[in-house]
C-alpha cells in the first residue's frame, strides 16, 4: 500500500481503524488536550469527534440517544453519542472531552448524563472533561495546571503508569517532527487536507513515516482562505481546487494545532491557541482571523447551522476583506456531509465572487 | 394595590431615576444575567442587564424589526437572539424608536462565558463603546451532583469544586478594582459581609413563600403575578426595600390562603412554565384558567431565588458569591442539574403539565431540554414542547400554542 492510500485509510477510518497494538487507546473530542502527556503515558490519542466517513452511510442510530438530542445539538456531538451509546469506543481506555470545543461540553455532559442514567447498555471508557481554559491570566495559569494535575492524575489510574520526564520530551519532540513535516505540506487541497488529518488516528511516528517520502502537488490561482465552523472532510478543498490555491484553512480540522515547544511551557502554549473559538478574550481569535486571511484574495465562509460564535465574525471580516479590495463569499450554512447539490451551488457561488 | 402592582410601581421609578442618571451621563454597566450583580450593586454602579434589556425591547414588540436588521447587516439566522437583541438594537442605532431613547454607552461590561456567544457579544459592545470588557471564566462542573441544591447552600465548595472558585473569586477582584476606580470608592469587605447576608435572608423568604404556593391546595398567586413580585426584588436584592417588598410578599400570599383567595376558584391542574419568560405575549399564562381550570402555577424564578441563591458565607462573603454565580446558569439548563431539578420541583408543587420553552436558537438555554423532558414524563407529568424564543416572536404562533396546549390539557381533564 503506498503512503498515501495508508493515510487515506486512516482518515477515512478514523477512530474505527485504529489498530491499538496492546496500548491503552484515549479518545479526545476536540483541539487544545496535551497530547504529548497521553503518549508519554503510555496511551494511544485517538480523535474521536470526527467520525468514520462510512458513518454517514450505516452509522448507528440508538433511540436513548435520539429521545435527548435536541434537533439543534451540534452534530459532532449528535454523532458521537450514537456511537458511544452503540459501544464504538467500549475498547477505549478513557475519553477527554476539550470544554472549549464548540460541541465538547454537550458530547460530554450527555454522554455522561446517559450513563448515569443506566441508560446504556456496555460499560465503555473513562471519561474525563479536560476544562483548560485558553485565557492568558495568573488566575487562569493557576487554573491550567489544576486540571493538568487532574489529567495526570486521571491518566495515571487509567493507565496505569507514571508521568516521566524523559518519556514527555520525547513525545513532544516527536510531535515537534510531526508539526514540522506537515506544515511542509500544501496549505490547501484535498490530498493535503486528507495527509494531514489522517494523524489523528495515527501515532505521531507512523504520521512522519508515511509523510516523509509524500509529494503533493501545489495548486495555483487566486488565494482562496477558508474560514468557519469545524469541517472534517476537504470538500471545500475539492470545490475550490477548479479556481485557486488555498492559502489558509483556519477552520476546525483544517487549521494548525498549537505547537507545544517543551514541557515546561506546553500549558501556555496550548492555552495560547488564539484559533480556539473560546479563546478570551474573543479578539485573540479576531486577530488571528483576520491576519491569516489578509493574504487572500477570497475569503470563504461557511458555517454549521447551529453556530453561537463564528457568526459573530462575519460582518467585520467582510469589511475588512472588502476594504483591501478582496471579496468575501458567503456560502451560508453548511450540512454536516454536503450533497452534491450544496458543493455545486457553492462552486458556483465562489466562482461568481471571483469572475 | 397588590404587591405585583407595587413592586411594578417601584420599579417603574427606579427606572426612571436609572434613566435620569444614565442619560445624564453617569457611569453604568451593562452585564449578563448570570454575573456577580451583588458587586455593582453593593458599589453602587447602576447596571442594566442585558437580558432585561432585551425583554424591555422585545415587550415593546420591536424585536422583528431588530432581527430583521440583524440578517441585513450580515450575521446568519441562526445566531442565539436573547443575549443579542441588545447589541443589535445598539449597532442600528435608531435611539429615538428605542424604550429610553436607546442606551448610551456603557462605561464598564461584564459576561460570563457559560455559553460560546456571551463572550463575543459583550466583545461587539466593547468594540461600539470602549467600555472596559470583565469577562469571567467558566469552566464546568466535571462531576455534578445531580441534587445540587442540597449541597448548594452550605456544602458548595465541594460542589462547585476549589480551584473553580479559586478562579472565579481571582476574576472577581480585578472588577472589583474597576468598580473601585469608576466610583471613587473602597470596596468595605464587612459591608459586603452584611450585604450578602441580608440577601441570604431574603432569599430563605422566598424559599417560605415557594413552599407556601407549593403547598397550597389551590395556587394563591400565578406566575404572572408572581414574577414581579419576586424579580423586582431580586433586582434590588439585599436593599432594605428588597427585604420588606419579599416580606410583604409572604403576608399577601398567606392572607390569600388563610382567605381562600385564589386564581382560579376551579383549578383543576396544574401547570409549570419551563424556561424564561415569554416576554413578548404574557398573557398567555393565564390562557388555560376558565377553559381548563389550568393554572400555571410555576416559573423557575421564585423557587431559584432559594436553591439557586442562598450561600452560607463561612466567613468568605466574596467565596459565596462565587459560589452562588459559578454554575448559576448552568443549574437551570444543564443535565444533570436541570432535570433532576425539575422533577423534584414537579413533585414539591404537585405539578400536572409542563409547557417547556425549547428555544432553538439559545442553544445554551435549549440543551438539556430533552432530558428534562424526559425526566418529567418518567415522573408523571405530562410535558408540551415549544419551540420558539424568549424575545423573537416571528415563530410564535399563538393559536396553535394554545391548541398544542389544550390538547394535553383535554387528556389531563379526560383521566
Amino acid at each position: 500500500m503506498s503512503s498515501y492510500a495508508s493515510l487515506l485509510k486512516a482518515f477515512e477510518e478514523r477512530a474505527d481503524g485504529v489498530v491499538a497494538n496492546g496500548k491503552p487507546l484515549v479518545g479526545v473530542f476536540g483541539e487544545g488536550v496535551p497530547v504529548p502527556l497521553i503518549t508519554a503515558m503510555g496511551g494511544v490519542v485517538v480523535d474521536v469527534k470526527a467520525p468514520p466517513l462510512a458513518d454517514a452511510v450505516d452509522g448507528p442510530i440508538e433511540s436513548v440517544v435520539s429521545k435527548v438530542t435536541e434537533p439543534f445539538l451540534d452534530p459532532f456531538a449528535a454523532r458521537f453519542l450514537h456511537r458511544f451509546a452503540a459501544g464504538s469506543f467500549d475498547r477505549f481506555a478513557a475519553l477527554i472531552f476539550v470544554r472549549d470545543d464548540v460541541a465538547g461540553l454537550a458530547a460530554y455532559q450527555y454522554a455522561s448524563e446517559l450513563r448515569r442514567q443506566g441508560q446504556l447498555t456496555t460499560k465503555g471508557p473513562r471519561l474525563h472533561l479536560w476544562n483548560m481554559l485558553h485565557t492568558k491570566s495568573t488566575a487562569a495559569e493557576v487554573f491550567n495546571q489544576a486540571e493538568q494535575d487532574g489529567l495526570v492524575r486521571e491518566l495515571q489510574q487509567t493507565l496505569g503508569a507514571q508521568c516521566d520526564s524523559n518519556a514527555l520530551s520525547a513525545a513532544i519532540a516527536s510531535e515537534a517532527a510531526r508539526h514540522k513535516i506537515v506544515g511542509e505540506l500544501p496549505s490547501g487541497g484535498q490530498e493535503a487536507f486528507i495527509a494531514r488529518n489522517a494523524g489523528r488516528w495515527l501515532t505521531a511516528d507512523a504520521h512522519n513515516d508515511l509523510l516523509a517520502d509524500l509529494s503533493l502537488h501545489k495548486a495555483q490561482g487566486p488565494k482562496i482562505a477558508l474560514t468557519g465552523t469545524a469541517c472534517d472532510t476537504p470538500v471545500l478543498h475539492a470545490v475550490c481546487e477548479a479556481y485557486g490555491q488555498i492559502i489558509a484553512d483556519v477552520q476546525d480540522y483544517g487549521r494548525s494545532a498549537p505547537f507545544i515547544h517543551s514541557a515546561e511551557s506546553m500549558l501556555a502554549d496550548l492555552a495560547g491557541d488564539g484559533w480556539s473559538l473560546r479563546a478570551a478574550p474573543p479578539d485573540r481569535f479576531t486577530r488571528a482571523l483576520h491576519k491569516a486571511t489578509e493574504d487572500a484574495d477570497l475569503v470563504v465562509v461557511s458555517v454549521d447551522e447551529n453556530d453561537d460564535a463564528f457568526g459573530w465574525e462575519v460582518p467585520a471580516l467582510k469589511r475588512a476583506t472588502e476594504d483591501r479590495g478582496a471579496r468575501l463569499v458567503n456560502l451560508g450554512f453548511r450540512p454536516f456531509r454536503p450533497d452534491a447539490a450544496w458543493c455545486n451551488a457553492a462552486s458556483a457561488l465562489i466562482s461568481e465572487a471571483l469572475a | 394595590m397588590t404587591g405585583a402592582q407595587t413592586a411594578t410601581a417601584y420599579q417603574r421609578d427606579w427606572l426612571k431615576g436609572l434613566r435620569g442618571q444614565i442619560t445624564e451621563g453617569k457611569p453604568y454597566a451593562f452585564v449578563n444575567a448570570d454575573t456577580p450583580h451583588e458587586l455593582f450593586h453593593f458599589m453602587d454602579v447602576p447596571m442594566v442587564t442585558n437580558q432585561w434589556w432585551s425583554a424591555v425591547i422585545s415587550a415593546k414588540q420591536l424585536a422583528p424589526h431588530y432581527f430583521d436588521q440583524m440578517e441585513d447587516m450580515g450575521f446568519h439566522p441562526h445566531l442565539p437572539r436573547y443575549s443579542s437583541l441588545p447589541l443589535i438594537a445598539q449597532l442600528v442605532g435608531d435611539f429615538v424608536a428605542q424604550p429610553w431613547g436607546g442606551l448610551p454607552a456603557p462605561s464598564i461590561l461584564c459576561a460570563r462565558s457559560s455559553s460560546d456567544e456571551h463572550p463575543r457579544i459583550f466583545q461587539r459592545w466593547a468594540e461600539l463603546s470602549g467600555a472596559d470588557l470583565h469577562l469571567l471564566s467558566a469552566p464546568a462542573t466535571p462531576d455534578p451532583a445531580p441534587d445540587w441544591w442540597v449541597q448548594a447552600r452550605s456544602d458548595w465548595e465541594g460542589l462547585y469544586g476549589s480551584a473553580r472558585l479559586d478562579l472565579m473569586v481571582a476574576e472577581m477582584k480585578p472588577l472589583i478594582a474597576s468598580l473601585e476606580r469608576l466610583t471613587g470608592r473602597d470596596f468595605d469587605p464587612d459591608g459586603f459581609a452584611a450585604y450578602m447576608a441580608r440577601i441570604d435572608e431574603q432569599e430563605r423568604l422566598l424559599d417560605d413563600v415557594a413552599d407556601l404556593i407549593a403547598r397550597s391546595d389551590k395556587c394563591p398567586m400565578g406566575i404572572a403575578e408572581q414574577m414581579p413580585n419576586v424579580m423586582i426584588p431580586q433586582w434590588h436584592r439585599g436593599s432594605d426595600w428588597a427585604l420588606d417588598r419579599v416580606r410583604a410578599f409572604k403576608t399577601e400570599v398567606e392572607n390569600r390562603i388563610d382567605a381562600g383567595n385564589v386564581v382560579c376558584p376551579d383549578e383543576r391542574i396544574r401547570m409549570m412554565w419551563i424556561g424564561a419568560g415569554l416576554w413578548f405575549d404574557t398573557s398567555f399564562y393565564r390562557a388555560f384558567e376558565e377553559s381548563h381550570g389550568a393554572v400555571f402555577a410555576w416559573s423557575m424564578y421564585l423557587p431559584f431565588a432559594a436553591d439557586g441563591y442562598i450561600r452560607a458565607d463561612h466567613g468568605d462573603p466574596l467565596r459565596a458569591l462565587a459560589a452562588r454565580v459559578s454554575a448559576m446558569n448552568e443549574q437551570l439548563h444543564q443535565p444533570p442539574w436541570v432535570n433532576e431539578w425539575l422533577v423534584k420541583e414537579a413533585r414539591r408543587w404537585r405539578i400536572d403539565v409542563a409547557v417547556m420553552l425549547v428555544p432553538e436558537h439559545d442553544r445554551f438555554s435549549g440543551y438539556g431540554s430533552y432530558f428534562a423532558r424526559e425526566a418529567l414524563k418518567a415522573a408523571g407529568v405530562r410535558v408540551v414542547e415549544i419551540h420558539s424564543d424568549m424575545v423573537d416572536p416571528r415563530d410564535w404562533d399563538r393559536t396553535t400554542v394554545e391548541a398544542q396546549v389544550r390538547a394535553v390539557l383535554d387528556e389531563v381533564g379526560a383521566d
